[in-house]
């Protein structure tokens, strides 16, 4: 071949070089950058073609044009190549089943005691309150003495107790926690007690002789049976995400004075009667009271500077509420069938 | 208590309200009406017939055919009675109205039927089938009710005929064990008088006639003033002990009392009216005719009206004649002084007993007795004389003839209570959150049955006797007035309150931040068991000593307290491998031991309660051949829940457990927090059967100790890293942490070395390559001071392997 002819070649490929990179710096979407493959470096294309004809060329020239053609062809299939990853590849992507179901991650469950105490720890947080832990082995004193409840006082009797050996006992409530917390923390004072507690009494689907409280005390000056109700509507509201109608009616407890019973309107019937308020409209919710001025004197706060209130809630009826729960064995069974359903 | 509602209406005119307003006023206001009994309403269709004609049921040996006056219409009823005769007044069951069959099962509705082959319209009824065996025994199952001795016309409903139409409320006795008052059905209607602001009749008896005939002997000696603080006896002659007449029965057995004779129920009814329990002796059995209020002074044997013989402790009170003991003071009285129908002279006991001591006795015994249980409330020793009074009254109405044989022996030991208490306008006002008027305020009190005075803002209440144990400070005034008043009357407000600093409540912060690790990506379930042992369980893992012992345990299996969470967790493990193969499980809680702790038992300070640590314990359940990545993950999951809150570790193998293998101890720079491991095969045993069981715990409390959630910015690296895999085949005994270790300081630029594997060869590879296991690691270079040349690193990692080949005889792949 022509020397002239093997300039021609050479300038032919740089000028298809020099094109082709003008034209792909243009492209501005996939489809156009697609046809630009096919026109240069389809079968039928320019570049191909180019490359066909550098076969005829000259024996001994052909390893430097060859080279030539073949950098410039990579150079192309490199630049196609980052061109297609602006505008997304679609080319090179595996077939799959996008059908498939997502991988299920072992993940773990919180039991839903814990669930709905971090949700009213949450809310009672919100207002100020510090949550504490106390014993549950403990002492008469606390238990019962140091809340009003002397040792022949018959409400003794309500709390079925269980006696360790050593006189201590396994706490009937979460309430001995006042006391405790008024001696270290004094007053004023916000804070609830979840726990554990214990009564002596056979197990079946709705008794167990485990279940779970929380206790609440808040003391300061001038705290009123007004105030008790509208931090326990505010309280219900949050749990149950509803407005929730309470009222109040005497209940007694030896470590409050008054002692009430908050009911909640009936959520399932909404007032009107049905099997779970035993057709009265009403559920019993939460025992709670105005501190006894004996409680908070065995805490070392002066009653005549100070007042306040003091709340049960009981942790595992909620629970069992909220989920409708029917048997509360099942909240200690440690039975995975339960627990994984949270 | 059963309060009946036809009583109440006898002493308060009540506004024209249902039973289940009355109800409602009294959950609202005092105390807990639990259910409302219509008396009528089961006996809906039942009327009075009478029997005008029986003739023989042809195919029966033992069934009549009978023609029945109901009044509306003559009916033909099919009856096996016993006791059937013409004429006779009987109970009609009409078709529709609702029946229990032969006394048994739910009740159900009866409905027109052929009984062989005869038609019968109705039934006629046996007292048990119409639900009044109670107030009418029957002698056998084919005994019908007679009717004959009772005045009763034919056709009218059978309710409105005996009189039972009353209302019956159960009130809940627990809310009321701080109100002695209550325990009669005469303080209730004080309540429900107060609450609708209405009359209340007083209840008058007539004073106790003088002596009536000749004067009988008694002499009363009350030794301990303290527990028997008033006593007053009074002797009854020519009693004639009869069946009560009709009402009298009735308005008991509504209480739940059966009766027993007049005396007794006599003395049953002023107890239900007032709350003051009665006794009566027979005055034969009072042969030294002194009564001597006593203690038993030593261990005696007691037989009681109940059936039962009582070991009675040496200070049990008790009502002795002479040597004999006729009575455990306020609870029971004995076979020996039982009233009969051969009684011809009683003496009644009207008296008050410290309730404490009545309680105690009570526990002791284990007894309690309608009498006892108001006794322990502390009653009002006022209604001593007026229950006497009121019984004797009762008595010489009911058993006529009888004649007053004494005066009425006393003795008053009490000192007169009626408290004074002071309160403020501004105390009470501030307490409701609301200002009530003083006018509604003393009114409510004076409804109550105080005495008000008001001046300068406070008012001055004097408390009635029979509140006198429960009203003792204005706090007990502010409960009276707001109850009246209407809890649900006070407007709510959310308190005002001093702003204070937020707690740093460490503690909960932990808590949940292992629990999200935990129940995140790590896998595992929280489950919470019983803080007593699991029986089996700890004595297969050796936790079974120090432990807390139950004085009443539920059952054997319940009583000790935990010493470790693991026992328990491998129970329920077990319970769960019936379901999944395999698991993650952990539970936060407190564990028990002897040794003292950190709670006082008071407010002294001076002893201690026994030692009860929160711990956080998992046990993970794998298959046997999934071991060694289970374990590493265990051991990883330890670290990672320790990093988190920011405290160093290191591993150490321990022997602290005999029943693990592996068994490390968790230790930070101030000692041990917990412990990891594997349960050995042969104690997991065959419930874990090709299973891999592994498990860790840590002290709850020493995490919260050296939890540390503050973080300090490291700044990112300036210069590249490099990172060289080195693999090497070493004896399967060398360790890692030996590798690991020998490497440490080998070069400041060595930033971190990672294991990524392990690999041991199966058997058959084993023979030709001997007991080896490859190993392979990164290890990363990195230098602050400027970009790392190759040549750099590779001069370490030379030094690297001459390294492990000198201790190892490592092999570099």
């Amino acid at each position: 071949m022509l020397p002239n002819k093997l300039n021609d070649m050479q300038d032919k490929l740089e000028q298809i070089k020099k094109e082709f990179i003008e034209s792909i710096h243009r492209m501005t979407n996939r489809a156009g950058l697609e046809e630009l493959v096919t026109k240069y470096v389809g079968r039928k294309g320019i570049l191909t073609q180019a490359m066909r004809q550098v076969k005829e060329i000259a024996h001994e020239e052909r390893p430097r044009i060859g080279k030539l053609a073949n950098d410039i062809r990579e150079e192309v299939e490199r630049m196609v190549k980052t061109a297609r990853q602006k505008f997304g590849d679609t080319a090179e992507a595996v077939v799959f089943d996008a059908t498939v179901p997502g991988e299920r991650k072992n993940l773990g469950h919180v039991h839903p005691l814990t669930i709905i105490q971090y949700q009213l720890e949450d809310i009672f947080r919100q207002m100020g309150f510090m949550v504490l832990d106390g014993p549950e082995v403990e002492s008469e004193y606390y238990n019962f003495t140091a809340l009003n409840i002397p040792a022949d006082h018959p409400a003794r009797d309500t709390q079925d107790t269980f006696w360790l050996r050593d006189g201590n006992l396994l706490r009937t409530h979460t309430s001995p926690v006042q006391v405790r917390a008024l001696q270290k923390h004094g007053a004023p004072f916000r804070g609830i007690v979840p726990g554990r507690v214990f009564r002596y009494e056979a197990t079946d689907a709705s008794h167990e002789h485990t279940f779970h409280q929380m206790e609440g005390l808040m003391v300061d000056r001038d705290i009123s049976i007004g105030n008790l109700v509208a931090v326990m509507k505010a309280l219900l509201q949050n749990i149950f995400n509803t407005t929730v109608d309470v009222r109040l009616r005497p209940g007694f407890f030896p470590f409050v004075e008054p002692g009430f019973e908050l009911d909640i309107k009936c959520l399932i019937c909404h007032g009107t009667g049905c099997p779970v308020c035993k057709r009265t409209g009403w559920v019993e919710l939460i025992p709670c009271g105005l501190v006894h001025p004996a409680v908070l004197r065995a805490g070392n706060v002066d009653p005549e500077i100070f007042s306040g209130f003091a709340f049960g809630l009981g942790l595992s009826r909620l629970v069992m509420m909220k989920y409708g729960i029917d048997d509360i064995r099942l909240l200690m069974s440690g039975d995975l069938r339960f627990i994984n359903q949270f | 208590m059963l309060l009946s509602l036809n009583f109440i209406k006898q002493y308060v005119k009540l506004p024209d309200v249902k039973p289940a307003d009355v109800a409602l006023a009294l959950t609202m206001s005092t105390v807990e009406v639990e259910s409302i009994t219509d008396q009528a309403a089961h006996l809906e269709g039942i009327v009075v017939g009478r029997v005008l004609e029986i003739v023989k049921h042809p195919q029966a040996d033992r069934l009549w055919i009978c023609r029945v006056d109901v009044k509306s219409e003559e009916l033909q009823v099919i009856c096996g009675g016993s006791n059937l005769s013409k004429g006779m007044y009987v109970a009609v069951a009409k078709v529709g109205s609702k029946v229990r069959w032969h006394g048994k099962g739910e009740p159900i509705v009866l409905e027109a039927a052929k009984i062989r082959g005869v038609e019968s319209h109705g039934m006629i009824a046996s007292s048990n089938e119409i639900g009044l065996a109670n107030l009418f025994p029957a002698g056998d199952d084919h005994e019908i009710l007679d009717l004959s001795p009772y005045r009763v016309r034919v056709g009218d409903p059978l309710s409105k005929a005996l009189g039972l139409s009353d209302t019956i409320f159960e009130i809940d006795n627990k809310s009321m064990t701080h109100r002695p008052d209550l325990w009669g059905q005469y303080g209730l209607a004080r309540e429900l008088a107060a609450i609708y602001d209405t009359k209340l009749k007083p209840m008058k008896s007539a004073p106790i006639p003088e002596l009536e005939g000749p004067q009988l002997q008694l002499s009363l000696t009350v030794k301990d003033a303290k527990l028997c603080p008033r006593y007053a006896a009074l002797i009854l002659d020519n009693v004639i002990v009869g069946p009560s007449p009709w009402w009298l029965r009735r308005d008991l057995e509504a209480a739940g009392i059966h009766s027993v004779n007049v005396i007794v129920d006599c003395t049953n009814y002023v107890m239900l009216v007032l709350g003051q329990p009665l006794h009566a002796f027979d005055y034969q059995s009072v042969p030294h005719q002194a009564i001597t209020v006593e203690p038993a002074g030593e261990k005696i044997s007691f037989a009681a009206l109940n059936g039962k013989t009582y070991e009675l402790p040496p200070e049990t009170l008790c009502i002795k004649d002479g040597a004999q003991t006729l009575a455990i003071a306020g609870i029971i009285g004995g076979t020996e002084s039982l009233i009969t129908d051969k009684t011809k002279t009683i003496v009644i006991e009207s008296a008050h007993f410290n309730a404490s001591a009545i309680r105690k006795t009570e526990m002791a015994l284990g007894l309690r007795t309608e009498a006892s249980s108001r006794f322990e409330k502390k009653l009002d020793p006022v209604l001593v004389p007026q229950a006497l009074g009121m019984v004797v009254e009762l008595i010489r109405q009911l058993a006529p003839g009888t004649q007053v044989a004494s005066r009425v022996y006393e003795v008053d030991h009490r000192s007169p209570e009626r408290p004074v208490i002071q309160i403020e306008k501004k105390f009470l006002d501030k307490r409701l959150g609301t200002e009530l008027d003083s006018k509604e305020v003393v009114s409510i009190l004076k409804r109550l049955s105080f005495e008000v005075g008001v001046k300068r803002g406070t008012y001055t209440v004097t408390v009635p006797s029979f509140r006198a144990r429960d009203v003792v400070a204005p706090e007990d005034l502010v409960e009276e007035v707001a109850r009246i008043h209407g809890y649900n009357a006070i407007p709510w407000a959310l308190p005002t309150v001093t702003l204070a600093q937020p707690a740093r409540m460490l503690a909960s912060r932990v808590e949940r931040e292992m629990k999200i690790a935990l129940t995140g990506d790590f896998g595992y379930s929280e489950i919470y068991t019983y803080s007593f042992a699991d029986m089996l369980w700890s004595d297969t893992l050796g936790f079974n000593r120090n432990r807390l012992t139950v004085a009443n345990a539920l059952t054997p299996e319940h009583q000790y307290l935990r010493s470790s969470l693991l026992p328990s967790l491998i129970a329920r493990a077990v319970d769960n491998l019936r379901w999944y193969p395999s698991f993650k499980l952990f539970e936060l809680g407190r564990v028990f031991s002897k040794q003292a702790g950190e709670f006082a038992t008071d407010a002294s300070n001076t002893s201690f309660l026994p030692s009860q640590p929160i711990m956080l314990a998992g046990v993970v359940v794998a298959p046997k051949q999934e071991l060694e990545t289970a374990y590493a993950s265990v051991k990883g999951e330890a670290t990672e829940l320790l990093r988190i809150l920011n405290i160093a570790v290191s591993f150490k193998e321990s022997k602290q457990y005999g029943f693990a293998s592996p068994c490390f101890e968790v230790r930070t720079q101030s000692g041990s927090v917990g412990f990891f491991g594997v349960v050995k095969p042969e104690i997991a045993g065959n419930d874990f059967k090709n299973k891999a069981v592994l498990w860790w715990e840590l002290q709850f409390g020493e995490l919260v100790k050296f939890a540390d959630f503050s973080k300090t910015y490291e700044p990112l690296l300036k210069f590249p890293s490099i990172i060289r895999d080195i693999s090497i085949l070493v004896d399967t005994k060398t360790t890692w942490a030996a590798i690991d270790k020998s490497l440490q300081n080998v070069s400041p630029l060595v930033r971190s070395i990672e294991l990524f594997d392990v690999y041991s060869f199966s058997k058959a590879t084993k023979e030709s390559m001997g007991s080896k296991k490859s190993v392979a690691f990164s290890i990363t270079f990195v230098s602050d001071e400027r970009t790392l040349a190759s040549k750099e690193v590779d001069v370490v990692i030379d030094k690297i392997k001459k390294i492990l080949a000198d201790k190892f005889e490592a092999i570099v792949r």
